[in-house]
């Protein structure tokens, strides 16, 4: 799936800084596009404002979403792209500080796939980062309905 | 029970969904009301009692005064009785030697100053004697008097009404007619007694009175015999038309209330019939000073029980407005606790990102920069990294001690030995290497919060692996005995580092740490935390321990 792009949904610039380190670390080669808040993340989505005309037939192969985002907050995004069709199926990881239980439980019973929590630990950050591109990104299977 | 019922009444009475205009009438009919009840029917029996017992005072009264009369009016026919008995006496009346008879009373008047003047009459009523003598009336007729009639018609001693007689001075008497018997026993004379009014106004005064009341006695006509407030020798007074009169001459005794239509007062007449002689004794008071004790009294009671009545509704509006104020200080409490909840929350993900920034982008230095770096200068990195990961440690460990506190204790069955036994695995699990005998008593089945008693053997257990980490082998044990006031006392103990007693009352505070960073790793907040989940179990929490010779730590969880 080098091909397919990570949408990293991501207001903090520190934390997309690290993201991106971590990710080049673990010789994660695809293209990661950078949404800096709900909006933008929904723009890229659905091909409107900013990334309108954007071929939406990329989906991108899945999408690390923090939660507590300006403009849009992290779980209205992913409700919004349960509830679309072409989005339904995007495989995201809510990827957030966050370890309350509200949230965690907000976050599965809106659709998200997995939960991971930042930890202050850059390296473990790095091991962290590792583990979700190897299985999101080449040991898991993603839905045929895409076209490949 | 009681107590039960009462906690949920507090309850309802502070819930939020209870209308104070529900709790207000409540606190109302609950307190006021009954207070209120007590003290009308008290006072209306009360008065019933006191104004029974003023008036059958004064009803015995009337009834004392009306037998002592009785009692001086047969003295008096009784001296009439014995002079006309006298043998020489009625020998002369029998043969008409009326001058000669009375001759025999001459001294009477003298001897019973009651007796003013003595007739003598035949059978006709025809005066034939008077002692003293006044010869304007002798040879006159009286068989119009009274006296007459009544003695005439069954030939018995008879009292007459009050009149004002013929003879000077023209006082106002009363007649007792004694009839004088021959021989044969039939009549024949009348010996008739008068008696100034005087005497009964004497007798009266000498009835012994209170308060402004006052005795008046009429004849069976109804007449005033004697009266304090009117002249005896005046026109003789008809007061057949007063009630008290009219009752007592049915014979009736009893006490009447009545408007004086004088004076405007109301009255108090205690009446009596003078037995035998158809007479009235009325006792009379103002209304006003019968009741004047009683009145007093009730007017106590009242100021009392207003009192009483008083308190209880001041009672009552200090209970609501402490209701009132319990309520609001119970919203402002959750108020402050949403709050916190939401600092919180807010802490736990904005505080963590400037941390992992400081981390991260120190870490990136390390790594891309290592050459150009002194060993120095990766010292420093190192240890801004680790600055980084304690204060995050210290932020995880301050919101679960926030968190404990906040939550609500849920009570449920636990089976602590599999608790202590899952933990231990973890522990052993992280390091496998480490040589460790594990001593965890079986069967210990409790009663408590899982989530949070799960956290204080996380953290004690957790601990006592820590501490032992020089150990080969660690010994940690859990289990428990019974304790000295009777109740399960746990305890965790370690063949570890241990501690100074000495410092044992730091041990439960935040952020107190007995030994150095480099020496165990830790942020000090571990056992405030186990300390507020116990006491919110009701328990308590303690330890002891020796350096280098292991710690052991008790604790107990509640009734």
């Amino acid at each position: 799936m080098a091909d397919r792009s990570i949408l990293l949904v991501e207001d903090n610039p520190d934390d997309v800084a690290l993201t991106l380190r971590a990710l080049k670390k673990n010789n994660i080669a695809n293209q990661v596009v950078v949404a800096s808040d709900g909006a933008e993340a929904l723009d890229y989505l659905f091909g409107t404002g900013k990334h309108s005309g954007r071929d939406l037939g990329e989906m991108p192969a899945v999408v690390l979403l923090d939660l507590k985002l300006p403009k849009v907050d992290g779980l209205e995004v992913l409700r919004r792209l349960r509830t679309d069709e072409r989005t339904k199926l995007l495989r995201v990881v809510i990827l957030t500080s966050s370890k309350e239980e509200q949230d965690l439980m907000n976050g599965y019973k809106l659709g998200a796939n997995s939960y991971v929590r930042k930890p202050v630990d850059f390296v473990k950050f790095v091991d962290a980062v590792r583990q979700l591109g190897m299985y999101w990104l080449v040991l898991n299977e993603p839905p045929p309905v895409e076209g490949e | 029970m009681l107590k039960s019922l009462l906690d949920r009444l507090v309850q309802a009475a502070l819930s939020d969904k209870t209308r104070p205009r529900k709790v207000q009438s409540a606190l109302f009919g609950f307190i006021v009301v009954p207070v209120l009840l007590v003290a009308i029917i008290s006072s209306m029996q009360t008065y019933k009692d006191l104004t029974k017992g003023v008036l059958a005072r004064r009803e015995a009264f009337a009834s004392l005064a009306a037998a002592t009369l009785k009692e001086r009016i047969d003295r008096l026919m009784d001296v009439g009785l014995s002079l006309a008995t006298r043998v020489r006496f009625r020998q002369l009346v029998a043969q008409g030697r009326w001058e000669e008879a009375s001759q025999i009373l001459q001294d009477i008047p003298r001897e019973f100053p009651a007796v003013e003047r003595i007739l003598l009459a035949d059978l006709g009523g025809t005066l034939r004697a008077d002692v003293p003598v006044i010869p304007s009336v002798r040879g006159q007729s009286f068989s119009y008097r009274d006296w007459y009639k009544g003695v005439s018609q069954e030939w018995k001693p008879y009292l007459s009404e009050a009149y004002r007689r013929m003879a000077e001075p023209r006082y106002n008497v009363v007649a007792a007619a004694i009839p004088i018997r021959g021989e044969d026993g039939g009549p024949t004379g009348i010996l008739v007694l008068q008696i100034k009014l005087d005497t009964f106004l004497q007798w009266s005064k000498e009835v012994d009175m209170e308060g402004g009341a006052f005795l008046y006695i009429t004849d069976r006509r109804g007449q005033a015999v004697s009266h304090p407030h009117l002249p005896p020798h005046g026109e003789v007074l008809d007061f057949s038309g007063v009630a008290p009169v009219q009752r007592a001459l049915r014979g009736e005794r009893g006490i009447l209330i009545s408007q004086d239509p004088v004076g405007m007062e109301q009255q108090v007449g205690a009446y009596a019939p003078i037995p035998g002689y158809g007479w009235a004794v009325v006792v009379q008071q103002a209304a006003g000073t019968t009741f004047a004790v009683r009145n007093r009294t009730l007017a106590t009671m009242a100021a009392f029980y207003g009192a009483v009545v008083v308190l209880s509704v001041l009672l009552a509006s200090v209970i609501l407005s402490m209701i009132d104020r319990l309520k609001r200080v119970s919203n402002q409490l959750e108020l402050a606790n949403k709050e916190l909840e939401a600092f919180s929350y807010s802490v736990s993900h904005d505080l963590r990102a400037p941390l992992r920034s400081i981390d991260g982008f120190s870490q990136a230095l390390l790594e891309d920069y290592a050459d150009k770096v002194d060993a120095e200068g990766k010292d420093h990195l190192h240890r801004i990294r680790g600055a980084a990961q304690r204060m995050a440690d210290l932020i995880e460990a301050l919101l679960a001690l926030s968190r404990v506190t906040r939550s609500e204790v849920h009570r449920a069955p636990l089976d602590l030995s599999a608790l202590a036994g899952a933990i231990a695995a973890e522990l052993q699990q992280r390091e496998p290497g480490r040589q460790a005998e594990w001593v965890i008593q079986g069967g210990l089945a409790t009663e408590g919060d899982a989530r949070l008693l799960r956290a204080v053997l996380e953290n004690l257990l957790g601990n006592a692996w820590k501490f032992t980490a020089a150990r080969a082998p660690a010994r940690i044990e859990f289990g428990v005995w019974a304790g000295s006031d009777g109740r399960p006392t746990y305890f965790v103990r370690d063949n570890g580092a241990g501690f100074d007693m000495a410092y044992e009352d730091k041990l439960f505070g935040a952020f107190q740490r007995l030994h150095t960073q480099a020496e165990y790793a830790g942020t000090g907040i571990g056992l405030a935390t186990v300390q507020r989940i116990i006491h919110r179990h009701g328990g308590r929490v303690w330890a002891e321990g020796a350096p280098g010779k292991g710690a052991t730590f008790y604790f107990t969880l509640g009734p």
